[in-house]
């Protein structure tokens, strides 16, 4: 300890002839004028309703920002008006060309930047370590530069983000990221705090570049829904072409962590007052997509919950497994305009032998045709003092492959101990399912 | 002189209060008290009528400030003859001529002492009904509690909703009182308690049902069905309580009062404008024991949930 400590301080006294602290100058000198403040305006009360950062990236004044930072201006736009401002006092108006809801990045135009300095794009990661400078205007502060470092690509992730250690804060989002050099590796996006930084990868910002701009307004929106389409068929399709991870949760085997951005916790409580012990085991994807300030979208959550009793009666113990059953704690946002009402269904489901009681809600995205959020729940009925209750969530799928996750799901829950008498004993009461029903689930309940 | 029939003196829910003999004539009727019958009756005049016999036996007018009437008749009448079992009207007051010859019970019966109804105004009626009552609700609030019984707690949650039982009783007792000068505690008790009783069995058998046949919905349709009966059940047995008399009469308010109940039930789920960002997954569940029908296979129960979709997809449409 006291050699490290020595360490330390002796390097702390050595002169920095290796730093780089005239890069920070240089390059907010030679980039400044290419960052600009993206102000949404409320048409009725006439002051800003949000404000982010925007970057130039063509000399016909075509700039980037983060969808959302004009979400209400996409969603809204009769009620809302798009301004760009820079740190000099200049400013304008500003035009929405097309948007990748999916990575959070939005293309807007304004012809009185066409001429000005823009920024080149760089699709290559940048070595591990490596210093950036991510630039925005925190808080309505003024053009502010930060200094980070490159920390890889977020490894637990659905949608890919650079992990950047700096300080990014609200208003910097929709700025740019550069390296040294002055080229954008990415789009400040989102904050943990401490540092800890998310930053969109370019080279999504080269797809949206690429792209031909959406004329109106119901264009624009097709695109949102053919974007979430994809999207989610992309990693549905993934998770339903392998079998399900599965997890033992006490004597039942239960999808777990069924991808590497799927993040499982777990609690047991036996506390002896309670009379039930429960272990729940909930497990979910760690992002999801900003469709507006109201609803997230595009994501995976699902929660298992053991409960056993020893000390309980059977009726008393399902009167509350009843309750339980009936509360749902997870608002999954959206209002009227958006969103439809829940439509639900449910039944006793049976699979391989093991029955459940199911429920399973729906509700429809209004603007975007065929996407769904799907809330089911699901409670075994075998034995008497013992209930699994599993709750998945699905936002922003459509029909087929959300159905076809779903029951994945649904079919994958099994007990394993065929000691217990109770679960052989549904199992010979109820007809054993044709082998070529399960041979033909690809075997989702055994890796 | 000799008999000539008895006037009897009706009251606001057509029961007997009183009688009086018909001895001699002429028979006065008014408000003062040197009348063969007095009539405390603001709208009566201190000499309002008499019954005399010209050629037949009548009630004569005697000028009177506000009339008399025949039966229901808004006519005023000078003369109203009286054959047997007439009712006449002096003021506010109701009256009923009934003549020598009609036989009559020497004492009035309490109509209500002939009524099975009558019979739940007993304590062996109440009390158990009350206990019962305690009973099921003991069990109901046992069967939500995860933690271990404290006794005490669960015996105060079940006290609140017994004072509320027995308070009803006394409010339709005060009522009573009002309408028919009786109170009936015990009856309007009984009917509390049984009521609540029942609906409680109905409730949970109705969840049983519903689970083991896998109808949730249809039950608990059932449940609200029936429980609008017995609360309309419940109030026809208060009315028919204070009122004493047909009970025919009475199913009208009771029905409506039934009705408003079950629409006002069913208001907010008719009328679900607000919007709900949480699904609602309530269903019933008991003991597997109990789910006697066998589940539906993954294709079966799925292309139920695209129906569900449809109708998803039905409401983003229709409002777009």
């Amino acid at each position: 300890m006291r050699i490290l400590l020595i360490t330390l301080a002796f390097v702390s006294l050595l002169p920095p002839a290796w730093s780089e602290e005239w890069a920070t100058e240089e390059v907010f000198a030679r980039h400044k004028d290419s960052v600009v403040q993206i102000r949404i305006i409320d048409a009725q009360g006439g002051a800003k309703r949000s404000i982010g950062s925007g970057f130039l990236i063509s000399d016909d004044g075509r700039l980037i920002t983060n969808f959302h930072v004009v979400a209400d201006f996409v969603h809204h736009p009769g009620e809302h008006r798009a301004e760009w401002h820079t740190g000099d006092g200049a400013s304008g108006p500003l035009q929405l060309l097309d948007v990748d809801v999916v990575h959070d990045l939005a293309l807007l135009q304004s012809p009185d930047l066409s001429g000005r300095k823009f920024l080149a794009v760089e699709s290559n990661l940048p070595n591990m370590g490596e210093r950036i400078f991510p630039l925005g205007f925190p808080y309505d502060l003024g053009l502010t530069i930060v200094e980070g470092t490159y920390n890889g690509l977020l490894d637990k992730s659905l949608y890919e983000r650079i992990h950047l250690t700096a300080s990014i804060n609200p208003g910097m989002s929709g700025g740019p990221a550069i390296d040294r050099n002055g080229n954008v590796i990415g789009v400040n996006v989102a904050t943990a705090g401490n540092q800890v930084s998310f930053v969109v990868p370019s080279k999504y910002v080269i797809g949206l570049l690429t792209r031909d701009d959406a004329a109106t307004r119901g264009e624009l929106i097709g695109r949102i829904g053919e974007q979430l389409r994809a999207n989610q068929e992309h990693y549905l399709g993934e998770l339903l072409s392998t079998p399900f991870v599965i997890t033992r949760l006490g004597p039942f085997e239960v999808p777990g962590a069924i991808a590497r951005y799927v993040n499982c916790w777990s609690q047991t409580d036996q506390s002896k007052e309670r009379l039930i012990d429960r272990t729940e085991l909930s497990c979910q994807s760690e992002d999801d997509v900003f469709i507006s300030g109201t609803l997230k979208t595009g994501a995976i959550r699902f929660e298992h919950a053991l409960r056993s009793t020893r000390k309980m009666g059977a009726v008393r113990f399902w009167s509350l497994m009843e309750r339980g059953f009936g509360s749902f704690y997870g608002d999954l946002g959206g209002e009227k305009s958006t969103m439809t009402g829940f439509s639900c269904s449910g039944d006793f489901f049976e699979h391989a032998g093991t029955k459940s009681k199911m429920m399973v809600c729906v509700r429809r995205y209004r603007e975007f045709t065929d996407l769904y959020d799907i809330v089911q729940r699901q409670i075994v009925l075998d034995r008497s003092d013992q209930a699994l209750q599993s709750t998945l969530i699905l936002t922003g799928v459509a029909r087929e492959r959300g159905l076809g996750f779903a029951r994945r799901f649904a079919e994958s829950l099994r007990r394993t101990d065929a000691t217990a008498s109770a679960a052989a004993a549904s199992e010979v009461a109820s007809p054993a399912p044709p082998v070529a029903d399960s041979a033909a689930d690809g075997g989702s309940a055994s890796p | 002189m000799s008999f000539r029939g008895v006037i009897e003196i009706i009251d606001r829910s057509g029961l007997l209060r009183s009688r009086v003999r018909v001895e001699h004539l002429p028979f006065r009727i008014g408000r003062a008290l040197d009348n063969d019958l007095v009539l405390d009756d603001i709208y009566v005049c201190p000499h309002h009528a008499e019954v005399r016999e010209e050629e037949a036996l009548g009630l004569f007018d005697l000028n009177s400030v506000n009339g008399s009437f025949s039966g229901l008749r808004r006519a005023r009448e000078a003369r109203i003859a009286l054959p047997s079992s007439i009712d006449f009207r002096l003021g506010h007051s109701l009256l009923r001529f009934r003549a020598a010859n009609e036989v009559l019970e020497t004492t009035a019966v309490d109509p209500l002492a002939t009524s099975r109804l009558f019979a739940v105004d007993r304590f062996r009626w109440a009390i158990p009904a009350l206990l019962a009552c305690a009973g099921a609700l003991l069990i109901e609030r046992v069967l939500i509690s995860p933690q271990m019984l404290q006794w005490g707690a669960v015996a105060s949650a079940v006290v609140p909703a017994l004072l509320v039982i027995l308070l009803w009783a006394l409010a339709w007792s005060m009522a009573n009182r009002l309408v028919s000068h009786r109170f009936h505690y015990l009856g309007h008790l009984s009917i509390a308690a049984l009521g609540v009783l029942v609906i409680n069995i109905i409730d949970a058998f109705c969840g049983y049902l519903g689970f083991t046949l896998g109808a949730d919905g249809f039950m608990s349709a059932v449940s609200r069905l029936l429980s609008g009966v017995l609360l309309a059940t419940a109030i026809y047995g208060h009315l028919r309580l204070i009122s004493r008399g047909s009970g025919r009469r009475l199913l009208v308010p009771a029905a409506a009062v039934a009705i408003a109940f079950v629409t006002l039930s069913l208001l907010p789920s008719a009328s679900d404008g607000n919007f709900s960002s949480e699904p609602k997954l309530a269903t019933s569940l008991k003991p597997p024991a109990a789910a006697l029908r066998q589940g539906l296979d993954s294709d079966t129960f799925y292309t139920e949930i695209e129906r569900a979709m449809d109708d998803a997809d039905a409401e983003a449409t229709e409002e777009e």
